[in-house]
């Protein structure tokens, strides 16, 4: 395979930790609501949604280990830290991209690297995501798992149903976020570019 | 004069001998048979094969239902016919064990299809005889557990398919799984975490600050139901009047005979008995308050207030169930689907603009 004009943006730790949490959300998301709304649905038995969301919660916890100790690890972690000299600038650029220039057919203000992925958007969002959001769903998933083994972290957050409360909401948070993500991933120049880049590492430049 | 007396002392003693019944078994005091069986030291020989404990604690017996049903000690011992205050012992000494089927009438069926009778356990081996107890309707889970069931079964060797194990067992007594049909209600007590106390209605009273009767401060309505506004009143004044408790909430068993049926097998093991909004169990709720002297009484109360935020040990899948979360969710969900949507559509309906400019470019 050929790999002009190509450059190899997603290593191997990375493309395995985002589709082990892929499937991971998906299963987590499908058995999650089938324990929220337990009496209006019924594709799955309560005990074995409950079960699956333990198990398949322990693995993406120890996915996000792994996304962790890769980027920490290698350094690369810095692609997440967005420049504050041009970032209010480049947020701007890219907002403007997605809301107008990628309709009248602008280049995109952003082209992806190894060391510079992620646009000042996706910057925000993402250094939000991995530093705040995922590691408190992960936290607020283990203290519901056994609320005795971790009551005190429990009433230090103001009891199980505040601990629930958080768990549901970044929960619906995800699944929005899974459907935006599928969408923008097929802004690039194929539809499918960037979930093929995904998979086999190597990102088409254009 | 003196003879007259006798005379109607006479008379009279022998008409009430014949109005009045003749003095009967039943009529013994339990501070006649106390006289003996007040030494902790009393034993009969251990060959009888019966237990050689011969002594009562009456002060348990006191504490107990029976006492409270005024019975007697001679009530359950019916074969004590005579007392013989003349001979070495009063009474038989290889007296029947008592019969609480006797009594009992609505248990005894229940129980005789029980798991317990089919391996000849007693009625004391639960209830403690000389001083029984009410054990399900009274106790807290964790008490069952480990001073009831406990004595035999050990609930944390097994239940390994449960999750939460260790919650679901301190919060849901024994019996509300293996005798379903005993009926189900949720218990709410009123807890100081810090010291690890349940308050009594003295207690609570005092925290409260409330002089007259709790029904006639909280139950505004006087419909002799804590509805959830009411519910949140009470919840309130624990707040303003800085009183040290929360509630601790409970799966309890009704106080019904049908509670003794505990079953070898098929005990719930569908979650969504009791995980689902809607379940059953939790439209029966009750407010625990205790007396000093043990006495119990039960205030019924809106089954969504265990989801209440004062309610921390207890968790029913609705408990977050609120409206606003759930809506904030669904139009988080929609609102992410939605924008992409338009996005595509925008992206559909604006491509000659793009195609145009594609052309254009390529003729430069």
């Amino acid at each position: 395979m050929s790999h002009e004009n190509m450059e190899y943006v997603h290593p191997l730790p990375v493309r395995i930790w985002h589709w082990v949490n892929a499937a991971g959300f998906i299963l987590l998301v499908i058995t999650g609501f089938q324990i929220r709304f337990a009496e209006y649905l019924g594709y799955m038995s309560f005990e074995t949604a409950v079960t699956v969301h333990n198990w398949v919660g322990f693995i993406v916890i120890a996915d996000y280990f792994l996304w962790f100790l890769y980027y920490f690890g290698t350094g690369k972690i810095r692609i997440y830290y967005p420049d504050l000299n041009t970032f209010i600038p480049r947020m701007i650029k890219q907002a403007q991209f997605y809301g107008y220039g990628i309709f009248v057919g602008d280049e995109n203000p952003h082209h992806m690297t190894a060391d510079n992925k992620f646009n000042a958007m996706q910057q925000k969002a993402y250094i939000m995501i991995m530093f705040i959001l995922v590691p408190l769903q992960l936290l607020t998933g283990l203290f519901l798992w056994d609320i005795t083994q971790f009551s005190g972290f429990v009433d230090f957050m103001g009891g199980v149903k505040i601990v629930d409360t958080i768990h549901v909401f970044l929960f619906y948070f995800f699944v929005t976020f899974m459907f935006v993500h599928a969408y923008l991933s097929t802004l690039g120049h194929t539809a499918t570019a960037h979930m093929i880049a995904m998979f086999t590492g190597w990102e088409e430049h254009h | 004069m003196k003879k007259k007396r006798l005379l109607v002392y006479g008379l009279s003693a022998m008409f009430m001998s014949f109005v009045l019944p003749a003095p009967s078994i039943a009529d013994v005091s339990n501070d006649s048979c106390m006289e003996c069986h007040s030494d902790d030291s009393l034993e009969r020989d251990a060959s009888t094969g019966h237990n050689p404990g011969l002594f009562v604690d009456i002060e348990k017996f006191n504490a107990s239902p029976h006492n409270f049903d005024e019975e007697s000690c001679v009530g359950c011992h019916s074969d004590i016919e005579e007392l013989d205050w003349d001979a070495d012992l009063p009474h038989g000494v290889d007296l029947a064990t008592p019969d609480c089927a006797e009594c009992h009438d609505e248990t005894a069926p229940a129980f005789a299809e029980s798991v317990h009778a089919e391996n000849d356990i007693t009625c004391y081996a639960c209830h403690v005889y000389h001083g029984p107890e009410q054990v399900a309707s009274r106790l807290t889970a964790a008490t069952l557990q480990t001073d009831f069931c406990g004595n035999c079964h050990v609930a944390t060797d097994s239940h390994d398919w449960l999750p939460q194990k260790e919650l679901h067992l301190s919060s849901i007594q024994c019996t509300v799984c293996h005798a379903p049909e005993g009926g189900t209600h949720v218990r709410f007590r009123f807890y100081n975490s810090y010291a690890d106390h349940y308050l009594s209605a003295a207690e609570i009273k005092a925290g409260l600050k409330i002089d007259g009767d709790f029904m006639d401060v909280y139950d505004a309505d006087q419909d002799g139901f804590i509805s959830s506004a009411e519910y949140f009143t009470l919840s309130q004044d624990i707040r303003k009047r800085a009183f040290v408790s929360d509630f601790r909430v409970e799966l309890t068993s009704d106080s019904d005979p049908l509670v003794h049926k505990i079953h070898s097998d098929g005990a719930i093991r569908d979650c969504e008995t009791c995980h689902g909004a809607d379940s059953a169990l939790f439209a029966n709720a009750k407010i625990e308050l205790r007396g000093d002297d043990g006495s119990i009484r039960l205030i019924p109360v809106d089954g969504q207030a265990a989801a209440s935020y004062n309610v921390k040990n207890f968790f029913s899948l609705s408990a977050t169930r609120f409206l606003f979360l759930d809506l904030t969710g669904l139009l988080l969900i929609l609102g992410g689907i939605g924008v992409a949507m338009l996005h595509f559509s925008i992206r559909q309906f604006t491509q000659p603009i793009r195609d145009r400019r594609k052309a254009a470019e390529k003729s430069h």
